[in-house]
């Protein structure tokens, strides 16, 4: 009889122990999934373009990324920023984040508004994921763009958030920089040629600009040039890493036309690199 | 009808969709459509199972005279796709027989016309039972006159022993002897919460202290009716002015009270609040049903899925409270090749509008970047209409190295016309030229040559 008593007690005590690891268990997963809400907090994600993936694996999330290019501003008529090239990479963001399957691409600034066709891909159009949860803001003025852009860097239903960031200064920067941090999403700001020396709080900067043309050529090509990067290990003195994209049959995907065309030798050659780094 | 005798009346093989007949669905959709005739009527009633009896006493001036307040409900349930037919009449019994069994779709009777107008009508028009209708054909009487007459006549006493009370008592109510009441439907009150000051306060924290509260209680009343609001709107009643409204509008129902407050919160703290402010009301309208769900944690990718989308409504929200709805845009594609119509900007907070059936979008290649308004180019080309050969823009000439096209576009005809040229035709040229730039030029329809997009 005591015996027996003994036992069940001792029962008792193991399935307290049990429920209490249970209730544990439950618990840390609870406060995982709040605070991560799904997403690694912090990956690369591979540009799909073998020069720069070599060199630094990919573009961080968490992280801003600049892209100078590519035609200045003339007279009355705006400036225009890399648009193929970010919309590639805006594909390979959502890519990245089909886990989720329902965040957002975030446009900010009319100037940066690709021509929606490059939003849809696949031999019938029908792949049109990219122009569904594209969201297009129009703010009016620099103060509330700059507002939006840490807003939408901040909001854990984005995937990346592609903006107009022309003459953003080190301070506005370094604010989005935090706020990338803060949620692990994806900044790509654009900017015009005449600011790739400005300081900034970015990881990388590249220069998109118009590659020579190759004879018999059918579509456009651009030369890429890593004018920047820091905060990645394995890319000591990468910068002025050089390689050329071409659009490949299929729109907005970016193929990588050339192998690399000039490494970091030519780096001082590169406009406004090197004096960066210093 | 039976399910095998209409599926006879098919020939063999025909798909036929089978769907069971569920009374409670009709009874749910006529009560709604009874709730949408409060545009035209203060009072209705449904009469089951497919009648709506609406009280239009006064309302006449209201919509130009019985005969147009007629016209315009049966315009309406035609939008929705109902056929109707509708009788205005003093009295709802008349009314009811005269627009079931009457000549016209849609009549007027006058006062003391109700003999006339459903004089003629079989006896079914009295709203009568099937037993009493065959007991009074047995003796002939088959019209709502000949019930009238037995209703004057000397044998009225012996009728309510012959076919029941009924017979009578409707005919009393066709003739508005008898009172017939109906029971009107009551749409669900508005959702409003309010405090009250004890006297006017200028003080911000106050009002937003009172403010936060009503959210609160908004939330409360929003899982008790299971619904979220897309609207919500303070109402600051102010002593000596009129009340400020101060209105949020959302993507996708909420009552998440702390998102509430956050598109809320910056507009009460910037309201002029006058001399003081009595008394602070929120409404929340446009409700739509959101109900409980379970936390679904076990399912880590819908978990996310439904966290990235909560969290995306939550930022157009935001957006759009700050810029306006029309600053924060998705794009959906329309059914045009005309490159600066294909897709057009709606604004994010509405929902989509269309079936998931997309449009076709054209797969001829596009610039990443669209010129709007085009710029000026100049062009050069060794025969009229020939390859371009030499092309200038933004103040830099170069020598072509490839030109595909022309790609013709032309105008819609069918729509408005506008100028002569904006109807005529365009030819579209890719070009790549010795810079490496990738141009895509138009040649308009009056020779001038314009830059319309750019491989960006």
């Amino acid at each position: 009889m005591r015996s027996s008593l003994a036992v069940s007690v001792t029962s008792e005590v193991a399935r307290r122990r049990v429920i209490d690891r249970l209730a544990e268990a439950l618990r840390e997963a609870e406060e995982t999934r709040l605070a991560g809400a799904g997403r690694p907090a912090a990956g690369i994600m591979p540009t799909g373009w073998p020069a720069a993936d070599g060199a630094i694996g990919g573009l961080r999330f968490g992280a801003i990324h600049e892209w100078v290019g590519i035609e200045g501003a003339s007279g009355a008529h705006p400036w225009l920023p890399p648009l193929g090239t970010v919309s590639a990479l805006a594909w390979r963001a959502l890519d990245a984040d089909r886990s989720s399957d329902a965040a957002r691409i975030v446009w900010i600034g009319r100037t940066c508004w690709p021509y929606p066709r490059c939003l849809i891909r696949g031999p019938s159009g029908n792949d049109r994921a990219l122009l569904a949860r594209s969201l297009m803001v129009d703010p009016p003025d620099a103060a509330s763009r700059l507002w939006a852009i840490d807003l939408a860097l901040r909001s854990p239903g984005v995937a990346a958030v592609i903006a107009d960031a022309s003459g953003l200064d080190v301070r506005a920067s370094r604010r989005l920089q935090l706020a990338a941090e803060a949620s692990g999403s994806l900044g790509l700001l654009a900017r015009p040629p005449g600011e790739a020396g400005a300081l900034s709080a970015a990881v990388t900067r590249w220069g998109v600009s118009w590659d020579q043309p190759s004879p018999g050529a059918a579509s456009a090509r651009w030369a890429v040039t890593l004018l920047r990067c820091k905060g990645s290990r394995r890319a000591p003195g990468m910068e002025g890493l050089t390689f050329s994209l071409e659009r490949s049959g299929e729109q907005s995907g970016l193929d990588l036309a050339a192998d690399v065309v000039g490494g970091p030798a030519t780096a001082a050659a590169a406009p406004g690199g090197r004096r960066l780094i210093a | 009808m039976t399910l095998a005798h209409a599926r006879a009346l098919f020939p063999p093989n025909a798909p036929v969709g089978i769907a069971e007949h569920q009374p409670e669905r009709d009874a749910a959709a006529l009560r709604s459509l009874a709730a949408w005739m409060l545009r035209y009527s203060p009072a209705v009633a449904v009469d089951p199972p497919a009648g709506l009896m609406a009280d239009i006493r006064g309302c006449g001036p209201l919509f130009g005279g019985a005969p147009r307040h007629i016209r315009l409900m049966r315009q309406g349930l035609a939008r929705l796709g109902f056929a109707s037919r509708i009788a205005a009449a003093p009295t709802f019994a008349c009314a009811w027989g005269a627009a079931r069994y009457g000549a016209a779709e849609a009549a007027v009777i006058a006062p003391g016309a109700e003999m006339s107008a459903v004089g003629d009508l079989p006896v079914a028009a009295l709203r009568l039972d099937a037993d009493v209708i065959e007991a009074l054909a047995e003796v002939g009487i088959e019209r709502v006159g000949h019930v009238m007459d037995l209703a004057s006549g000397p044998s009225r006493s012996e009728a309510p022993a012959r076919f029941g009370a009924d017979a009578l008592l409707r005919l009393d109510a066709v003739m508005g002897r008898a009172i017939e009441a109906i029971d009107p439907v009551r749409p669900p009150p508005p959702l409003i919460v309010e405090r009250c000051f004890d006297g006017p306060t200028a003080s911000p924290e106050a009002v937003a202290l009172a403010a936060r509260g009503l959210v609160e209680d908004c939330r409360q009343e929003l899982i008790r009716r299971g619904a979220g609001a897309r609207r919500v709107t303070i109402t600051l009643a102010r002593v000596d002015a009129a009340p400020v409204a101060l209105s949020a509008a959302l993507s996708r129902p909420s009552r998440d009270a702390k998102h509430l407050w956050s598109l809320l919160a910056p507009k009460v703290e910037v309201a002029n609040l006058g001399f003081g402010v009595d008394r602070v009301a929120l409404e929340a309208s446009r409700l739509a049903r959101l109900s409980h769900a379970q936390a679904r944690r076990w399912d880590e990718d819908e978990a996310a899925r439904a966290e990235a989308d909560r969290a995306a409504g939550e930022l157009v929200d935001a957006l759009a409270a700050r810029l306006g709805a029309s600053r924060v845009l998705r794009t959906e594609a329309s059914e045009t090749h005309v490159p600066e119509r294909a897709f057009r900007p709606r604004p994010a907070g509405e929902g989509a509008r269309r079936s998931p059936a997309w449009p076709a979008v054209t797969l001829m290649d596009r610039p990443a970047a669209l010129l709007s308004p085009p710029e000026a180019a100049r062009v050069m080309a060794l025969t009229p209409d020939g390859p371009v050969s030499w092309v200038e823009w933004r103040g830099r000439a170069a020598a072509v190295t490839a030109c595909a096209g022309p790609e013709r576009i032309a105008a819609e005809w069918w729509r408005t016309p506008g100028p002569a040229y904006e109807r005529a035709e365009r030819d579209y040229f890719r070009v790549g030229d010795s810079l490496g730039r990738w141009l895509w030029l138009c040649r308009e329809p009056d020779a001038r040559w314009t830059v319309r997009g750019v491989w960006a």
